[in-house]
């Protein structure tokens, strides 16, 4: 309760909510524009957070990340273009509803139901978080290591639709981390005598190259979509719920809710997962299931729910244990280490007051999205309609100022450059940079409890075997592993047999 | 000036219709490891020469970079492997089509971007970025003046946002 008043007191000051606020509506327009995406608004604003605290910073990505959850709904809703993966659940009857001339019923179902799944997850948590916590808490650093591993095999299983790739590019990943000094010995590492590179890469810099300026240069190959709103129509509309509209979706909501809270707590599952999986159970339940997929509100509120309630569940093992759920997720870690806060199982007995403001905060992020999503929804819907050609050269001109800002160096452009580079060839041969971020992210955490473990062990790998929490988690990444390859067999199968 | 502009985009439009029927398949995993393994045997062979040693014990810098570049490379193996044996049995293997257009663009933007780079060593940020975000524009075929405004205008603003907001010295 002390760490709860605590945590209260850090979060209620004016600039974490205008952070949080501004976060919030640059994550709608980012989650909304077909082309943009939720991790590149985080990375372009990520400099923005040097000069800000750890409960500002983190107030301001999580307004980024859950607003661009329900951002997504937006352009799903009104063009057919889903502006996020996880939103495409959401077009299926989001976009009949349009065509009907009820776009905007679609789009307020889709921000009270972002809104409730956003506050249920923060609620749980507040709760679990802080158990979670406690058992995390009596690992050791051979138990973080492979709590390290877990995390880096289900992302590489996961991201992309092959696991050897996955495996390779979050070797590369972890193997960049380790360009600089070294943090054991002194030592330099893969510096060729560049004065620049002695303090290796910075995150940011990698993250601009492989997030921002490689969507830049992917631009050669998009199509360019028609993202005309008929905004006469949206004005005229009408868009209040009658009492058995409301009746019907209180249950797809809360079985929604749940759904969400347990897919996003497991690392590497997402909101995608959870919205399409949410929208079949509340299918199954509907008394009208044959009204799915032509313009269903049950359909809409389970997908808006469901995606926005993974949002707080995968802070848990973020905060609590340092294992990102997803992409997102792991710049918001890179965040926390700017900030001075190691992930991992101290977190909260060293930085209590800031976990409780982070979580606490939670909650306001969702309720001011609300807020926001009221009056600014007719406005959000024009902003779709902004030409990507125009957005292009801005993102570039931050990705530039960005980057440049780490170091006051131009050398760290270049470096920006050479990532970009490397992320548009790995697209083209079907390798995910998310496990390369994810190396990037947990590269030094990985390697020292590694390399500690071993010096504690003399040099004897059993070392990884030694407490029943190892042999858990070795346990859990083979059955990972095992998942992943059965499931991509079943695919090969599936594609070989059309 | 109309006149002028709408020959050149009949030109680029006549280039780019006779270089987009130029596609290549590639089969990507076999590319993609072969890629990678250049890159871990460089690495590995790097390791001696880029980590000096000043101790004798079994765990040292080089341990953890160096289980990274093997864990690249076996898994390159073992990715060329997979579809080598696939050719053999005479089975499909993952083929990507690249268009030579699609690649010519994005070599143009990427020169473009070097552009900017080189421009900032001479340049200030702001000036930079005007001239950078002019030549995008021309790129997606702008005509619109009001782009034009709002690309300058932006530059101007990001300029001014970073240097006092921010307080970073910008070039």
């Amino acid at each position: 309760m002390d760490l709860f008043m605590q945590g209260s007191s850090l979060l209620f000051n004016v600039p974490n909510f205008l952070y949080m606020n501004l976060g919030l509506f640059l994550g709608v327009i980012f989650g909304a524009i077909p082309g943009l995406t939720v991790i590149l608004c985080i990375v372009l604003f990520l400099p923005f957070t040097y000069t800000l605290g750890a409960v500002e910073s983190f107030m301001f990505l999580l307004g980024i990340y859950c607003a661009g959850s329900y951002g997504g709904s937006i352009s799903a809703i009104l063009i057919k273009t889903p502006g996020t993966p996880h939103a495409a659940a959401t077009m299926l009857d989001g976009y009949p509803l349009t065509q009907k001339g009820q776009s905007m019923k679609a789009l307020k179902m889709a921000l009270n139901a972002s809104t409730f799944g956003g506050i249920f997850s923060a609620v749980v948590l507040l709760f679990f978080a802080p158990q979670v916590a406690k058992f995390a808490q009596m690992m050791g650093t051979p138990e973080y290591f492979l709590v390290c591993a877990f995390g880096l095999t289900i992302i590489a299983g996961v991201s992309g639709n092959n696991l050897i790739k996955g495996i390779i590019a979050g070797a590369f990943g972890l193997f960049i981390s380790t360009i600089g000094i070294d943090a054991m010995s002194g030592g330099t590492r893969f510096i060729f005598n560049n004065i620049n590179l002695y303090s290796g890469i910075a995150l940011v810099i990698s993250l601009i190259g492989l997030f921002a300026l490689s969507e830049v240069l992917a631009k050669s190959e998009k199509d360019v979509v028609d993202t005309t709103v008929n905004k006469e129509a949206l004005n005229k509309q009408n868009c209040k719920f009658t009492k058995e509209e409301k009746k019907s979706v209180r249950r797809p909501m809360i079985v929604s809710a749940i759904i969400g809270v347990i897919i996003g707590i497991i690392p590497g599952t997402g909101a995608s997962m959870a919205s399409f999986f949410s929208y079949d159970r509340a299918r199954a339940m509907s008394k009208h299931p044959e009204e799915f997929g032509k313009g269903s509100l049950e359909g809409i509120s389970a997908c808006e729910t469901a995606n926005n309630a993974v949002t707080g569940a995968t802070l848990i093992p973020l905060l609590t244990m340092g294992i990102p759920g997803d992409g997102s997720v792991a710049i918001m870690l890179g965040a926390l280490m700017i900030n001075g806060l190691t992930p991992g199982p101290n977190l909260f007995s060293e930085h209590g007051p800031i976990m409780y403001a982070i979580m606490i905060g939670l909650i306001f992020v969702n309720l001011f999205m609300y807020l926001q999503g009221k009056v600014l929804t007719r406005w959000f819907a024009k902003v779709i309609s902004v030409p990507v050609g125009l957005l292009t050269p801005i993102i570039v001109m931050f990705c530039f100022a960005g980057a440049f800002s780490v170091n006051s160096s131009l050398f760290d452009i270049k470096i920006t450059l050479v990532f970009a580079v490397i992320a548009y060839i790995m697209s083209k041969f079907g390798f995910s940079t998310i496990p390369v971020l994810l190396g990037l992210v947990l590269g030094t955490l990985t390697e020292e409890n590694f390399r500690r473990s071993l010096v504690l062990s003399d040099g004897k790998w059993d070392i990884f075997v030694s407490s029943p929490i190892c042999i858990v988690f070795l346990f859990l990444i083979t059955i990972t592993l095992i998942l992943i390859i059965r499931s991509q067999i079943k695919t090969n199968i599936i594609k070989g047999t059309k | 000036m109309k006149k002028f502009l709408d020959s050149v985009d009949l030109l680029i439009d006549n280039t780019g219709t006779k270089l987009e029927r130029h596609n290549m398949n590639v089969p990507i995993n076999i590319v993609g490891a072969i890629l990678f393994i250049i890159i871990a045997i460089v690495g590995l062979s790097l390791v001696p020469s880029q980590i000096k040693l000043n101790t004798s014990s079994a765990i040292t810098a080089r341990t953890f970079p160096l289980l990274m570049l093997r864990i690249v490379l076996i898994f390159s193996v073992v990715l060329l492997l997979k579809d080598i044996i696939a050719i053999i049995r005479k089975k499909d293997i993952e083929m990507k089509e690249i268009n030579l257009l699609v690649e010519i663009r994005a070599l143009i933007i990427l020169a473009m971007l070097i552009l900017f780079l080189v421009l900032l060593h001479f340049s200030s940020f702001i000036a930079s970025s005007i001239v950078f975000g002019i030549l995008m524009l021309f790129y997606f075929r702008s005509r619109k003046l009001s782009s034009y405004i709002i690309i300058c205008s932006s530059a101007i603003i990001i300029g001014f946002l970073f240097q006092y907001v921010l307080k970073v010295r910008l070039p």
